[in-house]
């Protein structure tokens, strides 16, 4: 699943594929410390409901009032504020609500390549006129120009005269056009007769809304944009005051559609002359035709039959997001309402609270090298793991909490998944400090023999020889301590990839389920991580239902959480 | 400019062909920097005006390449064939053109004022009419032919546009040829020409 190996997933709690696992009932003696996964209690890293389940630390948060890991899943946004994100303008939501959610400034977006318009100065000079002597050289008009692929708006012949207030010009441009194209005298009765209906659609229509006066906001759907209308939804079914009441028994007259030719109405014949649009689509091809995209990208839009007439769409508003817990509705990430502002007000990440696994190889063979700092952009060569080959690694659990925690890892024994590989943790159960300021450590007396600056850690690192390199992994011991981290050691033996010839003859069936798909050969190993550790109830803090209700301020309470990791650490050779 | 054997191009090349220094026709007027890269055998006419900025690559290796008044060729671009095409050819580089950074032209013609925008592929044997446009990343395939005007912006057939604005209005045209003119002033202020050393 990731490309760089090894590396560590987490599963979050929420999703029903990371139930925790109960103590094996086989064991007569069952002790609370060590817990036994049989194959299909653990997390199976390689099903594909996996994939949705699983998240790297820094996608996760955590809820410090549920202590529990909240994912993209568990955890509901809401809208914080709008903005544009070409001007970087924040919109208040009452314009969003009337006027769309689209840019009232002059951010549009090229209709050819959906790029951001800028806007440029063309010179307006007429071609074959004779330039009075005394004229102003060349009035600087202002046109939409894109920088990708050089659509400018000059393609539907449109300029404006000032740089600013954009889109009024170009309300203005196209309702001179929409009425100038009903103006045209109608030179053959029958086959302009489209025209004079809708003229007279329009002036009807304009009739019956003139009381509302408003100008229309193309990309607003919603009704309630004039006071008139409001006012008429409102008095449908009564209104607010006993007048008005009165008045709604007494017949109102909505707005009414047309009912006859005078007015406007036309019926849909077989004579519509769209041919001249049939003939020219022919001619030019389903190229010239513009896509549904283009199209529904803006109301103007809707019904042009060509992409070479297509109008800019202004830019469409994005929302800056904050997060909450779905159980108990406590805010868990926001960011400063400023709209440039990258600040969180509040961030509660999980690899703040939850400890952190790694894992690498014991005696690392390659140089480990950072992702980041590639330079060639084609992936490290990984080397593949042998099968029944006994691999070690350090797994290092790091602590982010400021108290000792308890962990308990358990996995099964053998991965769950098509390779069945053998995974031995060497100390499954052990403590790690607490995270602290570095002036603690330094504060502090180190245990360690290296690490002060004496002659001994001197004649250490010369020599180059300390005991690290020559020690061997015990089972049950801690491989190396520092002050919030503990590394153990895991001994995993690689399944081969494809099962030994056996005499039984398999079934169809068999024989398909045996079969290796993609990322099957990566050895994933599903860990159990159990904490627990003892938190301090603070006096004045809120008291949490359940477990805590009985405790005294000042009193240490007993938190645990468990969850699991899946580990990457390769892919299997064969 | 130099023309001794540089490290080897990381393109794919059947053999490590000894750098060879090209027959260069460079007019006097032309700017081609210290550090831009001229390799043979084959010849390499650069005339007037052009200007050719530093790591920019010329390769004539198998074919002859012309390049035209007043065209830019920029850095890293990479015009020149790459691979063995048969006939002796010639890459006709029109005048005005601006071949923007990072450019792989293998074309057999790149029509007059034309531009190539940044990271774009031209592909070998491709006709491209003048004032042409390809956006940048863009690619146009082997032996593809552009009308004059072309506009290249996306894949396949959408992504082509006749730019009529262009071909229409002559204002927008002159104020274009102004603007690669005040880049050619500005690069022969910068650039120091080594064409008649060495």
């Amino acid at each position: 699943m990731t490309t760089a190996f090894p590396s560590s997933l987490y599963a979050c709690p929420c999703s029903d594929l990371s139930s925790a696992p109960t103590p094996s009932s086989k064991r007569a003696s069952i002790q609370p410390n060590t817990l036994e996964l049989s194959g299909d209690q653990a997390f199976n890293p390689h099903s594909p409901r996996a994939n949705y389940a699983l998240y790297p630390l820094s996608d996760l948060l955590y809820c410090e009032e549920c202590d529990e890991i909240r994912c993209p899943r568990c955890w509901t946004e809401e809208i914080l504020y709008w903005y544009c994100p070409n001007c970087l303008f924040d919109v208040p939501s009452s314009t969003v609500k009337g006027d769309g959610n689209r840019c009232s400034r002059s951010c549009y977006n090229c209709p050819s390549c959906t790029t951001p318009l800028q806007i440029t100065q063309v010179s307006h000079r007429d071609e074959g006129l004779l330039k009075p002597t005394d004229a102003a050289g060349g009035d600087e008009t202002y046109v939409l120009q894109c920088q990708y692929c050089d659509w400018s708006s000059l393609e539907i012949d449109v300029r404006f005269s000032k740089p600013t207030k954009i889109t009024e010009q170009l309300a203005k441009q196209r309702k001179a056009r929409v009425s100038g194209k009903e103006d045209t005298a109608p030179s053959d009765k029958k086959v302009t007769a489209p025209d004079d209906v809708f003229a007279s659609l329009v002036s009807f229509y304009k009739d019956q809304l003139d009381e509302s006066g408003d100008s229309r906001n193309p990309y607003s759907n919603s009704p309630y944009n004039s006071p008139a209308n409001l006012a008429r939804i409102m008095s449908l079914y009564g209104g607010l005051s006993y007048n008005a009441l009165k008045k709604t028994r007494e017949k109102p007259q909505p707005m009414r559609e047309a009912l006859g030719a005078p007015e406007g109405l036309f019926s849909f014949g077989t004579d519509r002359s769209d041919t001249e649009i049939i003939s020219r689509m022919q001619t030019s091809g389903w190229d010239a035709t513009p896509t549904a995209e283009q199209q529904l990208s803006a109301p103007v839009n809707h019904d042009i039959r060509f992409a070479d007439e297509l109008w800019p769409s202004a830019t469409q508003l994005r929302t800056r997001r904050a997060k909450r817990c779905k159980n108990c509705r406590h805010i868990i990430a926001r960011q400063e309402p400023k709209v440039g502002n990258m600040r969180y007000k509040i961030r509660l990440l999980a690899m703040n609270y939850i400890p952190r696994l790694s894992i690498r190889p014991l005696h690392p063979t390659m140089p480990l090298t950072n992702p980041a700092f590639n330079l060639k952009p084609e992936m490290p060569q990984h080397e593949l793991l042998q099968p029944h080959k006994a691999q070690q690694y350090v797994l290092t659990i790091r602590n982010a909490l400021f108290e000792t925690v308890k962990i308990s890892l358990a996995t099964p024994a053998t991965t769950p998944g098509k390779v069945a590989s053998r995974v031995t943790i060497l100390c499954p159960s052990f403590t790690v400090g607490p995270a602290g300021d570095v002036w603690d450590e330094a504060l502090s007396a180190s245990a360690e023999p290296n690490s002060d600056g004496g002659r001994k850690a001197a004649m250490a690192s010369l020599t180059g020889s300390s005991e690290s390199s020559d020690r061997q992994p015990e089972a049950g011991k801690i491989w190396e301590r520092t002050r919030n981290s503990t590394s153990v050691i895991v001994e995993v033996v690689p399944g081969a990839l494809q099962q030994p010839p056996s005499i039984v003859r398999k079934t169809d069936k068999e024989l398909a389920d045996e079969e290796l798909e993609e990322d099957d050969d990566v050895l994933e190993v599903p860990v159990y991580v159990r904490t627990e550790w003892e938190m301090e109830v603070k006096p004045g803090e809120s008291v949490q239902a359940k477990k805590d209700a009985n405790a005294m301020p000042g009193e240490k309470v007993g938190k645990e959480l468990g969850y699991w990791v899946v580990l990457a650490v390769g892919r299997i050779a064969g | 400019m130099t023309s001794k054997p540089a490290a080897p191009s990381n393109r794919q090349s059947s053999s490590a062909i000894p750098l060879v220094k090209p027959q260069c026709k460079i007019h006097p007027s032309a700017t081609v920097a210290d550090k831009a890269q001229l390799i043979g055998p084959h010849v390499i006419e650069i005339d007037e005006g052009a200007v050719i900025h530093p790591h920019a690559k010329i390769k004539a290796e198998y074919g002859n390449i012309a390049i035209g008044k007043g065209t830019i060729v920029s850095e890293k671009a990479i015009v020149g064939l790459s691979e063995e095409s048969g006939e002796d050819t010639t890459l006709v580089v029109g005048e005005g053109v601006s071949i923007e950074s990072g450019a792989i032209v293998e074309a057999r013609k790149i029509g007059d004022h034309a531009t190539l925008g940044i990271n774009c592929r031209v592909g070998e044997g491709a006709v491209l009419g003048k004032w042409c446009k390809i956006a940048p990343l863009c690619e146009v395939g082997p032996n593809e032919v552009l009308d004059d005007y072309t506009v290249v912006f996306g894949e396949g057939r959408k992504g082509r546009r006749v730019d009529v604005v262009v071909r229409d209005r002559k204002e927008v045209r002159e104020a274009r040829l102004k603007g690669t003119e005040m880049e050619r002033q500005l690069l022969r202020g910068i650039i120091v020409d080594m064409s008649l050393i060495s």
